[in-house]
């Protein structure tokens, strides 16, 4: 792990990789739903879906954000269009294509079957854009490579717990976001009833 | 207590990280209220059962 002169920016770590570690496993789990609504048409699938997306957004925006800080104080600037910068980019952007694509539709029905299209999409898309890219031959990354694998023990184990326990606020986070979405979507569908 | 300048990036991360997390839960909290008052909203317009 290289470190600036004098300063803890090995500590970083700790906020910043469990962050994009969470927004993989949401938009991993976002696109496990989308499977799931394409085989069963449930509703709560495509309600937890969007969930996971949203939040795997939301902790990707603050991965990029803390990775930009660790950034300026290891290589010298927050934004160096590094292969990593360039893929983490192109994933919230896709993220960002994707919501508003969904929010474009009316058919609701469509709207979830084109969702999770979406999702699956979106997973591959960011599996190329953070784990690929940044390795074609091609390309020169200054972002470490295995901090979760490579690291001292006493690193990994600090490291490790800290993805643990983010990711399980991640999770809750998406739950919670999904029972909204449930309750949205029976209020819309029950509008005119009663 | 003064805070030692070496410590202020992992501050700054630190507070990004939380407070992100809890904006987006404030998002959560903003959507489930609105929930709440339509259904509020629904109840009182809902005549009572006889």
């Amino acid at each position: 792990m290289p470190q600036a002169a004098g300063l803890n920016t090995s500590n970083i770590m700790y906020f910043h990789v469990p962050m994009a570690i969470s927004m993989e496993v949401a938009f991993l789990m976002a696109a496990w739903h989308g499977v799931r609504y394409l085989q069963t048409r449930r509703m709560e699938h495509d309600a937890q879906s969007v969930a996971f997306a949203e939040v795997g957004l939301a902790f990707g925006i603050i991965a990029t954000i803390t990775g930009a800080i660790w950034a300026k104080l290891n290589w010298g600037a927050y934004w160096s269009w590094d292969p990593q910068q360039i893929g983490i980019v192109a994933v919230l952007l896709t993220y960002f294509a994707l919501f508003a694509l969904r929010g474009a539709t009316e058919d609701d029905e469509k709207t979830r079957s084109a969702w999770a299209v979406y999702a699956i999409f979106g997973i591959v898309a960011a599996i190329f854009w953070t784990f690929i890219f940044r390795r074609l031959p091609q390309l020169a990354t200054l972002h470490p490579p295995a901090v979760l694998i490579d690291s001292s023990p006493i690193f990994k184990v600090a490291l490790w717990t800290n993805v643990a326990g983010f990711a399980m606020v991640m999770i809750k986070a998406a739950l919670l976001r999904g029972r909204v979405q449930v309750a949205q979507e029976k209020l819309k569908e029950n509008a005119y009833v009663d | 207590m003064s805070i030692e300048p070496k410590l202020i990036p992992i501050l700054i991360v630190a507070l990004i990280t939380w407070g992100g997390i809890f904006l987006y839960l404030l998002r959560v909290d903003i959507l489930t209220r609105k929930v709440q008052k339509e259904l509020d909203q629904r109840l009182e317009n809902k005549e009572p059962r006889a």
